[in-house]
């Protein structure tokens, strides 16, 4: 059990740096939001045609979304989209090609949790410079792009856990599938 | 009680060669030879704890592995290996929690945070008391002096700079053995000098037992007294520094000027001179620069002796006793071995 923690704590030590590492990359933030918040529009506008011009006006309503729920939807996919890039940390992927990953045997630490918070650290920070600038333009755009407030508190909060466990899921696919990379 | 012990390690590597020729490339795709190619080749010694031990041979030899297998990182195809009553391979977390590994030409520090927040990161892997850390490093960072660029992102510290961060990173969690995998490789002398000091105190302050591999011949006659031999696999010497030296190099040799012109004396068409020095085992004239060499060995024939030959049948100006350098030695001795 001692060990269990001594791992936690070694692996949140190492989420922490690998964060404060890519919390520099703002730039690159920036540039993803900006092609995020683009693409959003895009698909906002191509919905809204869809639903105000289609020969039957109740066929989007019949399908389970209204017009506003369909644009809140699709700004929560762009600022999670960065919660699913199908590979783990560039650094373990370099070290593995140039031979480098010996060296983290040389550790005391059970490599696949320490891999996992390096990667889980990784995609944190670029899905959080990406996801809240777009999340912040989301909600400050005229009324009819805007993202709905949440349904109810409750359903907020069930939305958190839900994102929470989804990036744990998220990254221990992404290990699965850098495999085959 | 020995701190290391190798018996009869043995690893191979295979290594697919594809055919020549035209078609050898598309050939290769289906087809390719195999290579086996014997690394390591029973391998076997010991270490006791505090020794400082050299690990030389020429490229290709086969030291790296050895530290590889030594550190846990690889698993040897036979043999068997003890380090501090441990199996390295077996109990991998176990043992490298109790050994630092520098290797050269890689780095463990992250590259992009400054160097403190790697050795907190450390602090929290090898789960090291804080007030034992806090000792601990203020004692690394005033001896290998790095005080002023802790706060530096690895990635912009010199070579000779972020070698000695690594060895702080090594030495943090105060292992009992150290390997070190050419420490010294692209640092110019000044930090060469400054790590060696340092290394020769940890070990002597500390007793910690440090294992160098390394191609700088000054590192070994500086640092260690046992040195360990190894070429194409096989353990080829295994002792004293001193004792390596009287076996492949026993001679010294004399370098005397001459205040008059060396080509007036009596040389012969193989520029060798002609006179009699008892005791010399080679003789030869370097007509550019007025000089002769006389080399001699000093457990036949006494230095005096020569000097005073030489002092009686030429007119010298200057006299110098030389011995062999050691990287010549090492390079005699690997040619003698076919390596």
């Amino acid at each position: 059990m001692k060990n269990f923690f001594t791992t936690i704590k070694a692996c949140y030590s190492l989420f922490k740096i690998k964060t404060a590492e890519g919390f520099q990359y703002r730039m690159a933030g920036l540039a993803g939001a900006s092609t995020g918040i683009f693409w959003g529009l895009i698909e906002i506008i191509v919905y809204t045609i869809f639903y105000k011009y289609a020969e039957n006006k109740e066929a989007g309503v019949m399908a389970g979304l209204s017009l506003r729920q369909a644009i809140s939807y699709v700004w929560l996919t762009q600022v999670l989209f960065l919660m699913q890039p199908m590979s783990i940390d560039g650094e373990i992927l370099s070290k593995i090609n140039n031979g480098d990953v010996g060296i983290e045997m040389c550790r005391p630490l059970d490599l696949c949790s320490h891999w996992f918070a390096r990667t889980a650290a990784s995609r944190l920070t670029p899905l959080f410079w990406r996801g809240s600038i777009t999340l912040l333009f989301a909600v400050i755009i005229p009324d009819i792009f805007r993202l709905g407030p949440p349904a109810s508190l409750a359903s907020f909060f069930c939305m958190l856990i839900s994102v929470f466990t989804a990036f744990f899921l998220c990254t221990t696919f992404g290990m699965w599938f850098a495999q085959y990379a | 009680m020995q701190q290391i012990e190798l018996n009869g390690i043995c690893k191979t590597f295979s290594v697919f060669e594809r055919p020549e020729g035209r078609l050898g490339v598309l050939r290769g795709a289906f087809v390719r030879k195999k290579k086996i190619i014997k690394a390591l080749d029973e391998i076997s010694f010991k270490i006791s704890e505090g020794e400082l031990v050299g690990y030389i041979g020429p490229n290709g030899a086969g030291k790296s592995t050895t530290v590889k297998i030594m550190s846990g990182i690889l698993t040897p195809d036979k043999g068997e290996c003890l380090i501090m009553n441990r199996v390295p391979w077996k109990e991998r977390v176990a043992h490298v929690s109790r050994i630092g590994v520098v290797f050269g030409q890689r780095t463990q520090l992250w590259w992009d945070v400054p160097v403190i927040d790697s050795f907190n990161l450390l602090k929290d892997i090898y789960n090291i008391p804080s007030s034992v850390y806090s000792k601990r490093l203020t004692e690394l960072v005033d001896s290998l002096n790095i005080s002023d660029i802790l706060k530096t992102p690895v990635r912009q510290l010199s070579l000779g700079l972020r070698m000695r961060c690594e060895i702080a990173a090594a030495l943090l969690h105060c292992p009992k053995i150290l390997f070190l995998d050419e420490p010294t490789i692209g640092l110019d002398a000044v930090s060469k000098l400054a790590l060696r000091e340092f290394l020769k105190n940890e070990n002597q302050k500390n007793g910690v037992t440090m294992i160098l591999t390394t191609h700088d011949m000054d590192d070994i006659e500086a640092l260690c007294n046992r040195v360990m031999v190894i070429g194409h696999g096989k353990l080829l010497y295994d002792g004293k520094l001193k004792l390596l030296k009287e076996k492949y190099a026993p001679l010294r040799c004399i370098r005397a000027t001459l205040s008059s012109k060396v080509t007036e004396l009596n040389i012969d068409e193989f520029n060798t001179i002609e006179f009699n020095v008892d005791g010399a085992e080679k003789i030869k004239v370097k007509a550019e620069d007025n000089s002769l060499l006389v080399w001699f060995n000093p457990s036949k024939v006494a230095a005096h002796n020569m000097v005073e030959q030489l002092a009686r049948q030429l007119p010298l100006k200057d006299i110098v006793i030389e011995e062999q350098k050691i990287d010549e030695i090492i390079a005699s001795m690997y040619k003698e071995m076919c390596l």
